[in-house]
C-alpha cells in the first residue's frame, strides 16, 4: 500500500463524490483525480467498501401494535389534558343511563344539569367535603370498585407494564380544609370550574348508593400506597380514555354488561378486537384466509410473539429507567465498590437484622443491590468510631437480649427505660448500657461491649492502625491509645480521634453513598415494573 | 391557537407536493386523530430503524419512537410546512435522540453480573472486553460481520453516528440532514467525511467482506 497521506480535504471531497453531492463540474475534476492517482482510488475504494459494509446491520424486527399503543398514549397525555376536562369526553347518558339502570327522571335531570350547570359556591359544604372525589368523577365513575381498578391494571388491559418512573408525591389531604383550599384555586380558572360545575351536577344527580360506592372507591384508593394508588389512577385514567374513544355499539355493550367479570369480559373481548384490527396487513390476510382450526393457532402464536415483545419492552424499560437513576452516581467506580463492600461487610451486616440480611444476599449485584443497600443502611451510617462487633460476637450488640450474660446479670431486669429507649441502634444501645452502669456505680466489663483492642478490630481497622496509624504517632499519642485498651467506647473513640488527626480514613465508617442525595432517594423510592405475568 | 391553510401560501405549495403535509395540516388545524394515525404508521419503521440504528436496542428505539410521535403532536400547532414532513419528524427525532445518546454516555453501567472476580462483579466494560478474545468463526461471519460494523458505528460521535445513519438508511441528501441537524451543508459534508474515514479505519480489516476471506486480525 502506498505510504501516500490522504488530506482532509481530499477525504471530503471524495465522501462527496460518493455521496453524489459534487456538482457536474467537480465530479469530472475528481473522477480525473482518480484516474491519475493509485492511492486516492484506494482510498476512495476502501471508504465506498466499508460504506456498503453497513448494509450488514441487520433490520429490525418491528412490533405490531406500535401504532395502537401509541395512539393510546396519545390519547392519555394530550386527549384529556386535565381530569375535569376529561369528563367532556364521556357521553353521560350512556354512562349513567345503562351502567346503573338509573330511573329516567334522574338521567334526565343529570343530563340536563350537565349541559346547563348551576353555578357554584366556595362555600357549598357538599362539594368541599366530595371535592376530591367530583374533581375525578370521569375517572371515578367507570371504574366503581377499587377491584375493578386493579382488574384494568393488567398489561393486557390497561396497566403500563413499564410505568414512568416518577417522584410520587405525597397526597394531598382530604380535609375541609385543604379541599376549601383547593376548590377556591380551581374557581378562578374558568375552564376548570365549568368542568367541576358539571361534575358537580352530574354527581348530584347519582342516588346515594352510587355516589357512597366512589366515595368508598375514592377511600380505599388513597389507602394503598402511593405506588399502588398512581398505577391505579394511571389505568383508570386510560380506561376511561379508552371508553370515550369507543363507536357508540362498543361502548353499550360495555355499559350494559354488569361491573366485574361480565363487563372485564365485554372489555377483553372489544381490545382483543381492536389488536387484531392493528396486526400488520399480512398477518390480517394470513388470519382471513385460515380455516378456523388454524386460525386460533395463528392467532396464539401472534399473541405469544406480542406477549414476549412487551416482557422484552417491559425488561429494556426497566433496565433504562434504573440505569438512568444510577446516572450521575459513581456505582461503576471499582474503588467506590471496594468502599462499599467493606462497610457491608464489616460494619453494615453486624448491624442487620437476620432477615435484613438474607435479602441482601438474595438480591442480586445490579441496580437492586444499590437500591436495597441504601434502603437498609438509611439511618445507620456514619459510625461515630469503628466497630461494630464486640469480640466472640458476629452481631453488633443492640438489644437487651444480645447482652453478655456477665453485664445482664448486674444490670436490674426489667431493663430501665434508660437503656429499653435505645433498643434497635448501635451505638446508641451499648452506650446507654456504660452510661446507666456507670452512673449507678454498678461495674460491668465494658470490653464486651465492642472491640477495644486492635486485634478485635475489623480487619481493615486493625491494617490501618498496624500499618498507618501507629507509625504516625508520638509517644503521648501512643500512651493514650494503650490507656484506652480494655475499655468501651474509649478504645474505638480514640482510634477514630487519632487518625482524624493524621488525616487517616477509617474504613467501614461511612457508607460512600456519594452523589446527589435526591438521587440516592429516587433509587430508594423506585420499585421495578412487574413481570410480564397477568 | 390554531393556524389556518392560506390557499396560495407554502402550505397549500407544500400540500401539493407532499401528502405527509396534507395530513399533518389536518392534525394541526383539526386534531384529526385518524390523519395522525396514519402518519405514525407510515414513518413508523423507518423512525424505529433509524432509532435502532442510534441506540442499537429495539425496545429502547421503539419506545424513543414513541415519544418522538406523542412531541409531534404536542407541538403540531407550531408546524409551518416549509420542508417536507420527514425533515420535520427526524429534526424532533434527532433532538430526542441526542438527549438520550448523552444521558446513556453519561450514566455509568450498572447490569452488573455477579461473579467472584470483585466486590460486585466486573464491570459490563471489563466483561466485554474479556469476551472479545474469540475470533469470529466462518459459522457465524454474517452475524459476527455484524457485530463488527455495529460496534464501528458506536466509534462514531454522536453526530457523526446520526449523520451517517441519516444518509445511509435513510438516504438524505446534505441539505436535508443540514436542515434535520441544524448544521450547515458544509458542516455535513466535514461531518461524514470524518465518519467515513473512521468506519474506513475501524473496517479495514473487513472491508473485502463478503467475497473475500475472513481477517485473522482483530478490528481495534
Amino acid at each position: 500500500m502506498s505510504d501516500r497521506v490522504i488530506t482532509e480535504a481530499e477525504r471530503e471531497e471524495l465522501t462527496a463524490y460518493l455521496d453524489g453531492e459534487t456538482d457536474p463540474a467537480m465530479r469530472a475534476q475528481i473522477e480525473a483525480k482518480l484516474s491519475r492517482d493509485p492511492a486516492l482510488r484506494a482510498e476512495a475504494d476502501a471508504m465506498k467498501r466499508a460504506w456498503e459494509l453497513l448494509d450488514q446491520l441487520p433490520k429490525p424486527k418491528l412490533s405490531t401494535d406500535f401504532t395502537h399503543r401509541t395512539m393510546n398514549r396519545l390519547t392519555v397525555v394530550t386527549a384529556i389534558p386535565t381530569t375535569t376536562q376529561r369528563l367532556r369526553n364521556v357521553p353521560w347518558p350512556a354512562v349513567f343511563g345503562v351502567a346503573l339502570a338509573l330511573p329516567l327522571g334522574w338521567l334526565a335531570a343529570g343530563w340536563l344539569q350537565h349541559r346547563s350547570p348551576a353555578s357554584l359556591q366556595a362555600d357549598d359544604p357538599a362539594l368541599i367535603r366530595d371535592f376530591r372525589l367530583i374533581e375525578e368523577l370521569s375517572l371515578y365513575y367507570p371504574t366503581e370498585s377499587v377491584e375493578y381498578a386493579k382488574a384494568l391494571d393488567k398489561p393486557d388491559r390497561f396497566g403500563d407494564a413499564a410505568p414512568a418512573v416518577t417522584t410520587v408525591a405525597a397526597d394531598p389531604p382530604s380535609d375541609e380544609t385543604s379541599n376549601r383550599k383547593h376548590l377556591e384555586t380551581l374557581l378562578k380558572d374558568p375552564e376548570r370550574s365549568d368542568d367541576l360545575k358539571r361534575n358537580y351536577a352530574a354527581f348530584k344527580a347519582l342516588p346515594e348508593d352510587a355516589r357512597d360506592r366512589l366515595r368508598q372507591l375514592d377511600q380505599g384508593l388513597h389507602q394503598l400506597d402511593d405506588h399502588q394508588h398512581v398505577r391505579l389512577h394511571d389505568a383508570m385514567e386510560r380506561y376511561a380514555a379508552w371508553l370515550a374513544r369507543l363507536p357508540k355499539s362498543d361502548r353499550a355493550r360495555i355499559d350494559a354488561a354488569p361491573i366485574g367479570p361480565d363487563r372485564l369480559n365485554v372489555v377483553d373481548e372489544v381490545l382483543d378486537r381492536q389488536w387484531q384490527e392493528s396486526l400488520p396487513k399480512a398477518d390480517r390476510d394470513r388470519l382471513s384466509q385460515a380455516n378456523p382450526d388454524d386460525r386460533a393457532k395463528i392467532l396464539t402464536e401472534l399473541r405469544k410473539a406480542e406477549k414476549d415483545r412487551r416482557g422484552l419492552r417491559t425488561e429494556a424499560h426497566r433496565v433504562a429507567v434504573e440505569e438512568s437513576l444510577m446516572s450521575g452516581l459513581p456505582v461503576g467506580q471499582n474503588e467506590f465498590r471496594e468502599r462499599i463492600q467493606v462497610c457491608v461487610d464489616e460494619s453494615l451486616r453486624p448491624m442487620l437484622t437476620e432477615k435484613e440480611e438474607a435479602r441482601l444476599n438474595e438480591t442480586p449485584k445490579s441496580f437492586r443491590y444499590f437500591a436495597t443497600l441504601a434502603e437498609l443502611s438509611e439511618g445507620k451510617f456514619p459510625l461515630p468510631f469503628p466497630g461494630p462487633v464486640a469480640p466472640g460476637q458476629t452481631k453488633a450488640i443492640r438489644h437487651w437480649k444480645d447482652l453478655p450474660p456477665q453485664i445482664a446479670q448486674k444490670l436490674p431486669n426489667p431493663p430501665p427505660d434508660a437503656i429499653t429507649k435505645e433498643e434497635g441502634k448501635w451505638p446508641a444501645f451499648p452506650q446507654a448500657v456504660v452510661d446507666f452502669a456507670r452512673t449507678n456505680k454498678i461495674e460491668i466489663p465494658t470490653n464486651l461491649l465492642g472491640p477495644t483492642k486492635a486485634e478485635e478490630m475489623p480487619p481493615t481497622v486493625q491494617k490501618l492502625i498496624k500499618d498507618e496509624l501507629l507509625p504516625k504517632l508520638n509517644d503521648n499519642e501512643r500512651r493514650q491509645l494503650a490507656a484506652a485498651e480494655g475499655k468501651w467506647p474509649q478504645y474505638p473513640k480514640r482510634v477514630k480521634e487519632l487518625s482524624d488527626k493524621h488525616r487517616l480514613r477509617v474504613p467501614g465508617v461511612v457508607l460512600v453513598l456519594p452523589g446527589e442525595r435526591n438521587a440516592w432517594q429516587r433509587v430508594r423510592d423506585y420499585k421495578p415494573p412487574r413481570s410480564n405475568s397477568n | 391557537m390554531s393556524q389556518s391553510v392560506h390557499p396560495g401560501n407554502t402550505s397549500a405549495i407544500m400540500m401539493a407536493r407532499d401528502d405527509d403535509v396534507r395530513l399533518m395540516l389536518l392534525v394541526r388545524d383539526k386534531d384529526d386523530s385518524v390523519a395522525f394515525s396514519e402518519l405514525v404508521d407510515r414513518y413508523r419503521a423507518r423512525l424505529i430503524g433509524i432509532l435502532n440504528h442510534l441506540l442499537n436496542s429495539i425496545e429502547e428505539a421503539e419506545d424513543l419512537a414513541q415519544e418522538v410521535f406523542l412531541r409531534v403532536y404536542r407541538t403540531r400547532k407550531t408546524y409551518h410546512p416549509k420542508a417536507k414532513f420527514a425533515t420535520w419528524l427526524f429534526t424532533i427525532a434527532n433532538n430526542l435522540a441526542l438527549n438520550a445518546m448523552r444521558r446513556r454516555r453519561r450514566k455509568p453501567s450498572v447490569s452488573l453480573p455477579a461473579n467472584d472476580s470483585g466486590p460486585l462483579g466486573p464491570r459490563p466494560a471489563e466483561q466485554m472486553a474479556a469476551d472479545s478474545g474469540e475470533l469470529p468463526t466462518r459459522q457465524i461471519a454474517k452475524k459476527e460481520l455484524a457485530a463488527v460494523v455495529r460496534q464501528a458505528i458506536e466509534g462514531l460521535n454522536e453526530r457523526q453516528k446520526l449523520a451517517v445513519v441519516l444518509n445511509k438508511f435513510e438516504e438524505m441528501n446534505y441539505a436535508e440532514i443540514a436542515d434535520v441537524m441544524g448544521l450547515t451543508t458544509k458542516a455535513v459534508k466535514s461531518l461524514l467525511s470524518r465518519a467515513r474515514a473512521k468506519l474506513k479505519e475501524d473496517l479495514e480489516n473487513y472491508i473485502h467482506m463478503p467475497s473475500g476471506p475472513i481477517p485473522i486480525a482483530k478490528p481495534s
